[in-house]
């Protein structure tokens, strides 16, 4: 979204404009579903994420520094809520800043969201090698894609502040993660003729 | 053709880009839960009361990542309202739950509203602006903190357990 327009959106809904709140929301509901995930949060940990990242911003309406930043300031919160329940959760994150994803979800083993995809992604090929080829990918290019695959995209900002890089670093990084995925897509495609 | 055609490369990330938002939206979509919480969260922009955030943790703040929550926690959330209150919280896993100790500054609070996600536990607040709770083995908590002396704080909720 457009900062102009974000800002605006800011300022209507701090005196009070419902139907700007749910524009706002509209727009960065699913960076924030996807800042959580990316830290392999589960659905009720994600879901606290959530409640608690849009209650502060309802909160800081108006007092934001920089209300055309709102998806940006979105993001840094739920990337600091996510660490937050990670650490209380006992899940110590490694020392990398792109390598501590490896905490397993509370409600849901590996095993389970794998299968329970495996289910979801039935008789569709294509969709079933970009989904091994994902769970193949090193943490870091799943956190990556996880955020950049946040519908409506986030911008460049957004992306960068959710994983706490500079914004030079995503489009790289991105291309990287992309060539590996689509490597190991189309190993497994060669793998699946050979059967 | 014009040169700002992308090259092949780039169209196939752009395949990969819509194909991988397609799968994330069929294997991870967004509950539509989260988008109600999301919504509703506009009725905190004037819910009469002042916010206090989470202003220092130490199993984050304290550069100490590698620290499990079994450890003793403090928590510190403010300034909140005109006069710049704080909230003290420290925390301690026992058998069964939590024991807390508080510290509400400046003094003038009489009551703390412990919430969690199973309940709330109601604790007066002494003339120190002390006080004290035992918790069961709760996920989250926040504080409300009521008297006379300014509208009701209420802290941000925190991940506990």
């Amino acid at each position: 979204m457009d900062p102009l327009e974000t800002a605006s959106l800011v300022h209507r809904a701090a005196r009070g404009d419902p139907a700007a709140w749910e524009t706002l929301v509209g727009a960065y509901a699913t960076l924030v579903w996807a800042v959580a995930r990316a830290h392999r949060l589960g659905t009720a940990d994600a879901e606290d994420v959530c409640q608690t990242t849009w209650e502060k911003f309802a909160r800081s309406l108006g007092t934001l520094s920089d209300p055309g930043r709102a998806g940006a300031w979105l993001s840094t919160t739920a990337r600091r809520e996510s660490l937050r329940v990670l650490v209380a959760r006992n899940r110590t994150p490694p020392a990398g800043d792109m390598a501590w994803i490896g905490a397993a979800r509370e409600d849901e083993s590996p095993e389970e969201i794998v299968v329970a995809a495996d289910e979801r992604l039935h008789r569709d090929e294509l969709a079933t090698r970009l989904w091994e080829g994902l769970n193949r990918l090193g943490d870091g290019c799943q956190r990556l894609l996880r955020v950049m695959m946040a519908e409506p995209a986030p911008s460049y900002a957004e992306a960068a502040a959710a994983l706490d890089v500079s914004i030079g670093y995503r489009g790289p990084t991105r291309r990287r993660c992309l060539e590996k995925l689509r490597r190991l897509v189309s190993g497994n495609a060669e793998q699946a003729h050979d059967r | 053709m014009t040169g700002d055609m992308p090259r092949e490369e780039e169209t196939g990330d752009m395949d990969l880009d819509a194909a991988l938002r397609d799968l994330i939206g069929r294997v991870d979509p967004m509950p539509p839960r989260a988008g109600e919480y999301a919504i509703a969260a506009f009725g905190f922009r004037d819910a009469g009361e002042d916010f206090a955030d989470l202003e220092w943790d130490s199993l984050i703040d304290d550069g100490v990542l590698t620290r499990g929550p079994d450890d003793g926690r403090m928590l510190v959330f403010g300034p909140a309202g005109p006069g710049g209150v704080r909230v003290h919280l420290g925390m301690t896993r026992v058998a069964g739950g939590f024991e807390v100790d508080g510290l509400v500054e400046p003094t003038g609070h009489t009551e703390a509203v412990l919430l969690h996600d199973g309940g709330t536990v109601l604790r007066p607040i002494d003339g120190d602006g002390r006080f004290d709770a035992d918790l069961p083995s709760v996920r989250s908590i926040r504080l409300r903190l009521r008297g006379a002396v300014s509208p009701p704080i209420v802290t941000a909720w925190v991940a506990v357990g």
